[in-house]
């Protein structure tokens, strides 16, 4: 849960084009997925840490929210789905970029291969100096949307 | 997929696979990157293991070499070569650990900057927007049976 703050800028700048409030909020649930699910492993959990990579790898990922989704309603389940997936999978391409000395931060392949991958942009802890954009996307984007909501004055 | 039919069955199956996935990750993942802790514990074992450690303290410097502190329970070890910082300096290493010793052979190593200490106020952040994330969610699919019922009660 280290940057959760970047991870929805990006969702508010991804989802921008969604018109249903709900998909945006299920899209929002799902950028904070990965971190929600391992820090909750980790530190509620007890779990080993490569117990929850899995959290972080793009098929792993297919299972978690295919569980999440079947909590919805039944009409609203492929849409949580698909939701709640393409969430999930921009938080990973974010980190993605992470640096982490060459170690790697992503499973791309997992079952299959258990090769981390990382792109080596941006240091882990760079993202402080991300949070106050980060903040200026999401207000400048609610601002956009309000103001296209609300109707024009006589 | 979605529907209704076998729900249980759909998800005890996604909660299976799950469970599965973690132990199996867990099982593969065993030899990679392993704790300090175990390398030092059972250095024979761990000898020539490639490691990754995120985040360590530099405790004593050397001329030709240097000792770090590490890890969940804290390990100090020796690392060969010349110090990237100066004691109390917090570094990020990768390289190699050998028996003898033991000791750590450097790959890579950079002195992590002043505001990694900023990590609580990004965390602190993080959890603010996850509680605004599911507050907004509730917003949309909560089910709130007083809404429901004032709304639908006949005016008068």
């Amino acid at each position: 849960m280290a940057d959760l703050l970047v991870h929805t800028a990006s969702a508010f700048a991804a989802g921008r084009p969604l018109r249903d409030g709900r998909v945006r909020s299920l899209l929002y649930l799902g950028v904070c997925l990965p971190d929600l699910l391992y820090k909750g492993l980790l530190y509620i959990g007890g779990a080993p840490t490569w117990l929850c990579e899995p959290t972080h790898s793009p098929l792993g990922l297919v299972v978690f929210c295919y569980a999440a989704a079947l909590l919805f309603e039944e009409e609203w389940r492929k849409r949580a789905f698909a939701a709640l997936l393409g969430g999930a999978y921009l938080h990973v391409l974010v980190d993605l970029g992470k640096n982490y000395m060459g170690s790697g931060v992503i499973l791309w392949a997992f079952p299959f291969s258990m090769e981390a991958v990382e792109l080596g942009w941006y240091y882990p802890e760079d993202t402080i100096y991300l949070t106050l954009p980060a903040l200026g996307v999401i207000v400048l984007l609610s601002l956009l949307r309000f103001s296209a909501r609300r109707p024009a004055s006589p | 997929m979605f529907s209704n039919r076998f729900f249980r069955w759909k998800l005890g199956a996604a909660l299976a696979t799950i469970a599965v996935m973690g132990v199996y990750a867990s099982h593969r993942g065993d030899g990679i990157n392993p704790g300090l802790w175990r390398c030092v514990a059972q250095p024979h074992h761990w000898n020539e293991a490639h490691l990754w450690l995120p985040s360590a303290r530099i405790v004593s410097v050397r001329e030709s070499w240097y000792e770090i502190a590490s890890g969940d329970p804290e390990v100090t070890i020796r690392v060969d070569g010349a110090a990237p910082g100066k004691p109390g300096d917090r570094i990020s290493w990768t390289g190699t650990f050998r028996s003898d010793g033991p000791r750590l052979l450097t790959e890579q190593v950079r002195v992590l900057p002043p505001h990694t200490r900023l990590r609580w106020l990004v965390e602190a952040i993080s959890v603010a927007v996850l509680l605004a994330v599911l507050a907004n969610l509730g917003r949309h699919f909560l089910f709130r049976p007083k809404v429901l019922q004032v709304e639908g009660a006949p005016r008068g």
